[in-house]
């Protein structure tokens, strides 16, 4: 419950991007109330992900998104240190057949965007059916553990003085007497609170909030997706693979349990769909009620044809989680933050988080318009 | 103010003119960025002899940026420079041309066309060429369109604009450097044409005999074994025919007596005879220089140097958008298939 019932900034949605938010304008010294619908921090798409640190080599359709990301990377490891996992050797194949690069556009591509780069060894190489792979490139790719990735920001918006609510879901956002009225459901029931800026993280639920607020819905596209995670073979320890470009999947460490993560370009998203406005129903009730069948097999059959060892791999558990995507990304695949200022609502703001590593090109921008919030 | 398309987009420029060469690309890429989030211009260049000076290529990267220049071997043909070019390029939608065709209008218009789904754009450029290239070029349509897929337009200019999906596509095929307009042309769903309009001063390059010919020998000797089937089948039939002969000389020598009354004859069947043998041993020969060229394992080109600008990317440009769907058009889908 929140201690007081008017407050300068109310950031909806602790994962990665609200909390950072919050932490931003606590130590400029603004009185910042941080409302999680679930009882604890980072739970949804910033625990739920492939936990890769982006270095741009994922991108080469998208030079922006790749070169952000290449920017950013050197940024997020040196700031976030206790949550890099680097014990690994990392590496991307070009697909032969169906690719939408092929290696020397790739390697021309990490080139230009400065990411290293170079063939890997025969010996990686001949892991992978020479058939299906052009070229294995090794490189300089990171993962992160989420779960340490939260513990460091949960210490840090405490020393901003960042006021943490849990279990507390935003239900509405209106206008009111030139500021913002917000509605919030806690345990202990229904509490209205004040504020002169909202800012809505909340992922996949954005337009959740600006439906019950009778506010446009944004147009956005969401797929079910399913990361399957596997215990791999000792051939496998140590060594992540990415294959690129058109039909891929990617075999990468998953820290904060000890496993890898499997994801596939056809079989990772289940189904996808849009927003409806008459009938609309939360992303994250369409999560909750799929039957979440895995599709772990299919998966690990088409990998294993560009690497057979695949097939050793033994599957756990599968993460579940609604991805969010703009319409606007459908064609080039980039990930781009979006950010809508004073969304139909003077002093409502909608972020929604393209990368886990792109964070600081959302703080650049709230503080190059600072006066406008502060 | 134009608005800008948020797309990449690369021009390839042949053997860009050593002459005006700042002052057109400066043009150039004033062009790309007021239209393109995000552009390169690669310039494709040899190696030129002792006479001719190279181009200060060191000198335009230090003033103009994203530009890369790429530097092949001497004896390179401008359509491998062209296949070249384009391959190397990493742009979602990329024009490539000599220099004098590279105007605004004809750069923005092809990638319009592009964008609204048409894979590959080919300039078309009407002008009056000499009688033997009219005569030559209807000939070998009449002749060879149908058995070779030729269906390049008339009035084609050395000028394309391509998606990269379909670039990636031709990139597969067989002979993507030699005969990359035909693949292009033959790989992509729907088509686009515009007419060029060249910068006011400049001249175009005129086609050459030689040069025309050799093409029109290349496209047939590589692209379909017909002309050989047809050889084959008329060397039969010469078999036949001068079977015939001899049947009818045997019983021309048995009815009449006098032997010097074939000699004619015989002269006129030797010669008609000797004319087709040689034909086809012509054409048999050619066939087999051009598997031996074929079965050389040898990289279609040769790369010397490549050299870029020292700004190559826009680092400050944050990767933030302010809307989640686009207002723009293009179909040319590098992202995900669907
Ligand atoms: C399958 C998948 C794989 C990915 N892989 C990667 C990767 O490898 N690397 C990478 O950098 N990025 C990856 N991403 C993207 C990345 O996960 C997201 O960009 C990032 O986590 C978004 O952070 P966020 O804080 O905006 O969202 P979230 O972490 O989802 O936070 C939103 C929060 O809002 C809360 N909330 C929702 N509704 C309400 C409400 N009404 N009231 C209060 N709280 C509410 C939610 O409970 C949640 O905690 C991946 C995403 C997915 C789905």
């Amino acid at each position: 419950m929140p201690i007081s019932d008017c407050y300068d900034i109310v950031v909806i949605g602790a994962g990665f991007f609200g909390m950072n938010i919050a932490e931003y304008f606590a130590r400029r010294g603004k009185k910042v109330l941080l409302c999680e619908k679930y009882e604890a921090c980072m739970t949804r798409a910033s625990y739920t992900n492939q936990a890769r640190i982006h270095n741009g080599y994922h991108y080469p359709r998208s030079v922006l998104t790749a070169m952000r990301s290449r920017i950013s990377f050197p940024r997020f490891v040196k700031e976030f240190p206790e949550c890099v996992v680097n014990d690994f050797s990392k590496y991307y194949g070009i697909g032969k057949i169906l690719s939408k690069v092929n290696a020397r556009q790739f390697e021309e591509f990490c080139n230009r965007i400065g990411a290293e780069c170079e063939e890997a060894s025969p010996s990686v190489m001949k892991l992978f059916d020479s058939h299906y792979i052009e070229k294995i490139f090794r490189v300089r790719e990171y993962a992160f553990d989420s779960k340490k990735l939260c513990e460091i920001m949960m210490k840090r918006i405490r020393e901003a003085n960042v006021e943490l609510s849990c279990s507390t879901s935003v239900e509405k956002v209106l206008e009111h007497n030139g500021g913002l009225k917000v509605e919030i459901v806690t345990e202990d029931g229904k509490y209205v609170i004040s504020a002169k800026h909202v800012f809505n993280c909340t992922y996949s639920n954005i337009n959740s909030v600006n439906q019950s607020s009778g506010i446009k819905l944004i147009p956005l596209k969401y797929e079910m997706t399913e990361m399957a995670l596997v215990e791999v073979p000792d051939e496998l320890k140590d060594k992540a693979f990415t294959i690129m470009c058109g039909p891929f999947f990617s075999l990468m460490p998953f820290p904060s349990r000890d496993l890898y993560s499997l994801s596939h370009v056809r079989y990772t998203p289940h189904y996808e769909w849009y927003d409806d406005r008459d009938k609309y129903i939360s992303p994250l009730t369409v999560c909750d009620l799929d039957k979440k069948e895995t599709a772990f097999h299919e998966m690990q059959f088409d990998s294993a044809r560009y690497l057979p060892l695949i097939r050793k791999c033994r599957y756990r558990d599968s993460l579940w989680e609604v991805k969010t995507l703009l319409p606007s990304s459908e064609t080039d695949d980039s990930r781009p933050i979006l950010f809508k200022m004073n969304y139909e609502l003077n002093g409502y703001h909608c972020v929604m988080g393209g990368k886990i590593d792109n964070v600081y090109d959302i703080i650049t921008t709230i503080d190059q318009n600072k006066e406008v919030f502060l | 103010m134009n608005k800008i398309k948020d797309i990449f987009v690369s021009a390839v420029v042949i053997r860009p003119d050593r002459n005006n060469i700042l002052d057109f690309l400066t043009h150039l890429s004033d062009i790309l960025a007021s239209h393109y989030a995000h552009y390169e211009i690669l310039l494709m260049t040899t190696e030129l002899g002792e006479s001719a000076p190279d181009l200060d290529i060191d000198d335009i990267l230090q003033k103009i940026k994203h530009i890369r220049a790429i530097k092949l071997f001497r004896d390179t043909t401008d359509d491998v420079l062209f296949a070249a070019g384009i391959e190397n390029a990493i742009g979602d939608i990329i024009v490539c041309s000599y220099q004098e065709f590279l105007t605004e209008k004809n750069v923005i218009e092809s990638v319009n066309l592009c964008c609204e789904g048409n894979d590959v754009v080919s300039g078309v450029f009407h002008t009056k060429k000499p009688f033997w290239y009219r005569f030559g070029s209807s000939l070998f349509r009449k002749l060879f369109s149908q058995i070779l897929s030729y269906n390049l337009h008339p009035d084609d200019a050395f000028f394309r604009c391509v998606s990269r999906r379909a670039l990636n596509a031709a990139i597969g095929t067989r002979h993507f450097h030699r005969f990359v307009f035909l693949r292009l042309s033959n790989v992509c769903e729907k088509k686009g044409y515009i007419d060029l309009k060249l910068s006011s001063d400049e001249q175009l390059r005129k086609p050459h005999f030689l040069d025309s010919f050799s093409r029109a020998i290349s496209l047939i000797i590589f692209n379909s074994t017909t002309p050989l089937r047809v050889m084959n089948l008329s060397a039969l039939l010469v078999c036949v025919i001068s079977f015939l002969v001899a049947v009818y000389t045997v019983v021309v020598k048995l009815i009449k007596h006098h032997v010097v009354e074939g000699w004619p004859t015989m002269m006129l069947v030797l010669s008609f005879l000797f004319f087709f043998l040689f034909l086809i041993l012509a054409f048999m020969g050619e066939y087999l220089v051009r598997i031996i060229f074929d079965t050389n394992q040898a990289a279609p080109y040769h790369v010397l140097s490549e050299k870029h600008s020292s700004v190559m990317l826009n680092y400050d440009e944050l990767n933030i958008r302010e809307d989640s769907v686009s207002s723009e058009i293009n179909l040319t889908q590098t992202g995900r298939d669907r």
